[in-house]
């Protein structure tokens, strides 16, 4: 058992590897955050303060960097109340962020159920069909009907994120074993 | 929690570092929630809000300040819920006005106001902020 849960934890630290290799050698991009593991609330915190920081003495325009806080945010509360664990506990998740003169990229993953595959992948596709415009709509549909769950979820993540960005939402779902998936999404950033 | 107060009248909780000040007194005419929005559980930081609409009746002239820095996208949710009970209230008699404050330059903030005067029948003053 616990060597099945292990490979979970090799799988997902893989992913984090090939993804940290493509940013830092194939897309010449100087990562300024990389994190495997579990996020704790001040982890999260620090985080999406240290960020701010970094980007604001880098010179970014003020809105880019509220909509890269906006994201880290979504992201990371995602992670935190989505992500799923392995049989040994660990919420192997990750997030790593690169940034070059054009852009920023952050990929987030974290391991979910192969039964939640469907929900989240027709969620992320139906977004990425949408124009800026049907995605307000939708925003706006979602906020009037708001309900938020007892996990403090509200179906406004995906979207927010989508929002902010103002690209289309790249994912990737990759299968560890008959249960668990890495899910990973990249969000683009113009700077 | 630290920083909490509550009693029938007077709701108080300090600001945190992802949740916002609340001072809402009805011994005062200018209710506000300012700050950072962005709690672990959004539902329990928001909860003895909505639920403090509920217990008090207001009555009379009562202003609803917000100024955020930042709202995650279920706290815009958490504080939809608000205005839906300060609307409530408006049906029951009391009049509210509402004064959705944003830093000069913050669009994000400034939309979210708009947004929420689309969907709710509250009139919502919208104040923009000093130099940025």
């Amino acid at each position: 058992m616990s060597k099945e849960s292990n490979n979970v934890l090799e799988v997902c630290n893989s992913r984090y590897q090939e993804i940290y290799g493509n940013y830092n050698i194939s897309m010449n991009k100087k990562i300024i955050v990389s994190h495997f593991g579990e996020f704790s609330q001040d982890l999260v915190n620090s985080i999406s303060n240290g960020v701010e920081e970094a980007m604001l003495d880098a010179g970014d325009r003020k809105g880019t960097v509220k909509r890269m806080f906006s994201i880290l945010v979504e992201g990371l509360q995602n992670i935190r109340l989505h992500g799923e664990k392995d049989e040994d506990g660990n919420q192997a998740s990750f997030l790593l962020i690169g940034q070059d003169d054009g852009e920023y990229l952050v990929t987030l993953a974290n391991l979910i159920y192969n039964t939640n595959r469907q929900v989240i992948e027709d969620r992320l596709s139906e977004i990425n069909s949408y124009d800026e415009k049907q995605v307000k709509s939708l925003y706006m549909e979602v906020l009037t009907n708001g309900i938020i769950s007892n996990k403090g979820g509200a179906g406004l993540g995906f979207i927010t994120m989508a929002m902010k960005s103002k690209n289309k939402l790249n994912f990737n779902m990759h299968q560890i074993n008959d249960s668990l998936s890495c899910f990973s999404i990249e969000i683009k950033i113009d700077r | 929690m630290t920083g909490f107060t509550m009693e029938l009248n007077n709701l108080q909780i300090e600001e945190g570092k992802n949740t916002p000040k609340v001072d809402w007194n009805l011994a005062n005419e200018l209710l506000v929630v300012s700050g950072k929005s962005f709690p672990e559980n959004t539902k329990k930081f928001y909860n003895p809000l909505t639920d403090w609409l509920e217990k008090n009746q207001i009555k009379g002239k009562k202003t609803f300040e917000f100024y955020f820095y930042y709202l995650s996208s279920s706290s815009i949710i958490a504080v939809y819920q608000i205005l839906k009970r300060l609307e409530l209230a408006e049906e029951n008699g009391a009049e509210i006005v509402v004064i959705w404050k944003f830093d000069q330059g913050d669009d994000d903030i400034k939309r979210i106001g708009l947004d929420y005067e689309k969907i709710t029948s509250l009139t919502i003053n919208h104040l923009c902020v000093g130099n940025n």
